[in-house]
C-alpha cells in the first residue's frame, strides 16, 4: 500500500535579519530530509553552510561543481566543520536564491550521513552548482543549523520536509 | 504535526492521499547483486517515478558506480551523459552502447566499495518521467555522488536512456562491479 509522504516538518520565515536558523528535535520517523531555502543576504555574497547535531569537529566533507557564468569549477572541503553549498563561489547574494539540500538516511545509525544539494544563484561572484556531502558520524540527525557566510535578510525562508522510505 | 504536500483525495475512497507516495523500499542486509522494482506497470496512479538510494558495494576497491536497467533489457542500447566534478575539475562525458545506464563519466564513481573506510556510502536521486508512456523513450535524470573518500570525492549530474519506447515495467539497480552490501537502501516513489 503506497504511503503518502513528503511532509512538512518545520519552517522558519525570517521577520528580521538573522545570522542563522536552527531546526531541533527533528523526528526520526522519516528516511530522508529535504531542506528548501529561499534566502538572500543583507550584503555581499556567500554560501549556505550546514552543521548537524551541533558537531563542531572536522567531520564534514563537501565536493561541488559550479558554474559562474564565465567559468566552471569544482571544489572540495575535506575535512571541514560545515557542509558548504557551492564550495568555491557560493550560492547566495543580495537577491533571493534557491537551495535544496537532501539529507539521506538521516536517522540511520549504521552509516555516515550523505547530503545531496543544489545551490542556485545568478549574482556576480556566485554560482549555480551541485554538491555531495558526507558527515562522518553514525548518529541520527536531530538538529540542523543553517548559517550563511553573511547575514540572512528578512523574508528568507527555510522549510524542512520528511520523506518516508 | 507534519502534514502532507499532496491534498487530493482518492476518487471514491474518501481517504486523503498524496501526490508523492512511497511505493516500496529495499533494505539490503546481505550482499545482493541487484535490486529490481518490478510490476511497475501496475502503478497506474502515477505519471513519474523517483528513486532515492544510498549504497555501498563489496567490490575489492575503493569505489564503484551505480548502473540502471529498464525492463530487464541487457542489450547495448543504453546511452548516458554526465557532468561531474571531482574537487578539482569539472568534466563532461558521454557513454554509448552500454548494457545499462552508466551514471558517471568513464573516470567517475558515485559509490564507495569494500576498501573504503567503514560507514561511507554514496547516494543518488533518480527521476524517471512519464515512465508509462509507450510512445517515447524515457530519459532519466540523476544527482549523485560520494564525498570525502580515500580516493574519490565526486558529484555528478547524469541523464540516460534506453532506445525502446515501451512503458517501463521494471527498474534494476546494480553496482557495475560489485554487489550491494549491508546498509544500502533503495526507495521507489510515485508522483501523480
Amino acid at each position: 500500500m503506497p504511503t503518502a509522504t513528503y511532509d512538512l516538518i518545520a519552517s522558519n520565515v525570517l521577520s528580521t535579519s538573522a545570522a542563522s536558523v536552527t531546526f531541533s528535535a527533528l523526528p526520526s520517523t522519516y528516511r530522508d530530509l529535504v531542506i528548501v531555502i529561499t534566502a538572500s543576504l543583507t550584503a555581499g555574497t556567500g554560501q549556505n553552510q550546514i552543521r548537524l547535531n551541533s558537531d563542531t569537529a572536522g567531520n564534514y566533507s563537501s565536493v561541488s561543481m559550479e558554474a559562474t557564468g564565465t567559468a566552471q569549477q569544482s571544489g572540495a572541503g575535506n575535512p571541514n566543520t560545515w557542509w558548504y553549498v557551492n564550495f568555491n563561489n557560493g550560492d547566495m547574494d543580495a537577491e533571493p536564491t534557491t537551495t535544496i539540500i537532501h539529507i539521506m538516511d538521516y536517522a540511520q545509525t549504521n552509516k555516515h550521513k550523505v547530503g545531496l544539494s543544489r545551490g542556485n544563484s545568478v549574482g556576480s561572484g556566485t554560482s549555480v552548482g551541485a554538491n555531495v556531502h558526507r558527515w562522518a558520524s553514525t548518529s541520527a540527525v536531530d538538529t540542523i543549523l543553517i548559517q550563511a557566510s553573511g547575514t540572512y535578510a528578512a523574508n528568507s525562508s527555510f522549510y524542512v520536509y520528511g520523506i518516508a522510505g | 504535526m507534519p502534514f502532507g504536500l499532496g491534498f487530493f483525495a482518492t476518487a471514491g475512497a474518501g481517504a486523503a492521499s498524496g501526490d508523492f507516495e512511497l511505493i516500496e523500499t529495499a533494505l539490503i542486509s546481505t550482499d545482493t547483486a541487484s535490486v529490481t522494482f518490478s510490476n511497475i506497470n501496475t502503478y497506474t496512479n502515477y505519471k513519474h517515478l523517483q528513486i532515492r538510494l544510498t549504497g555501498r558495494t563489496n567490490r575489492a576497491d575503493f569505489q564503484d558506480r551505480i548502473a540502471i536497467r529498464f525492463n530487464g533489457i541487457t542489450t547495448t542500447t543504453y546511452t548516458s551523459h554526465v557532468l561531474q566534478g571531482n574537487g578539482t575539475n569539472v568534466s563532461s562525458g558521454v557513454q554509448t552502447g552500454f548494457q545499462f545506464i552508466y551514471t558517471t563519466g568513464s573516470n567517475g564513481f558515485n559509490l564507495f566499495a569494500a576498501s573504503e573506510s567503514a560507514n561511507r556510502f554514496g547516494a543518488g536521486i533518480i527521476d524517471i518521467l512519464d515512465f508509462s508512456n509507450a510512445n517515447k523513450t524515457k530519459t532519466i535524470r540523476m544527482l549523485s555522488g560520494a564525498a570525502g573518500g580515500t580516493q574519490i570525492s565526486q558529484v555528478m549530474l547524469s541523464s540516460g536512456f534506453e532506445t525502446t519506447a515501451a512503458a517501463i515495467t521494471s527498474i534494476t539497480l546494480l553496482p557495475q562491479f560489485g554487489s550491494w552490501v549491508n546498509g544500502s537502501r533503495m526507495s521507489l516513489y510515485g508522483v501523480r
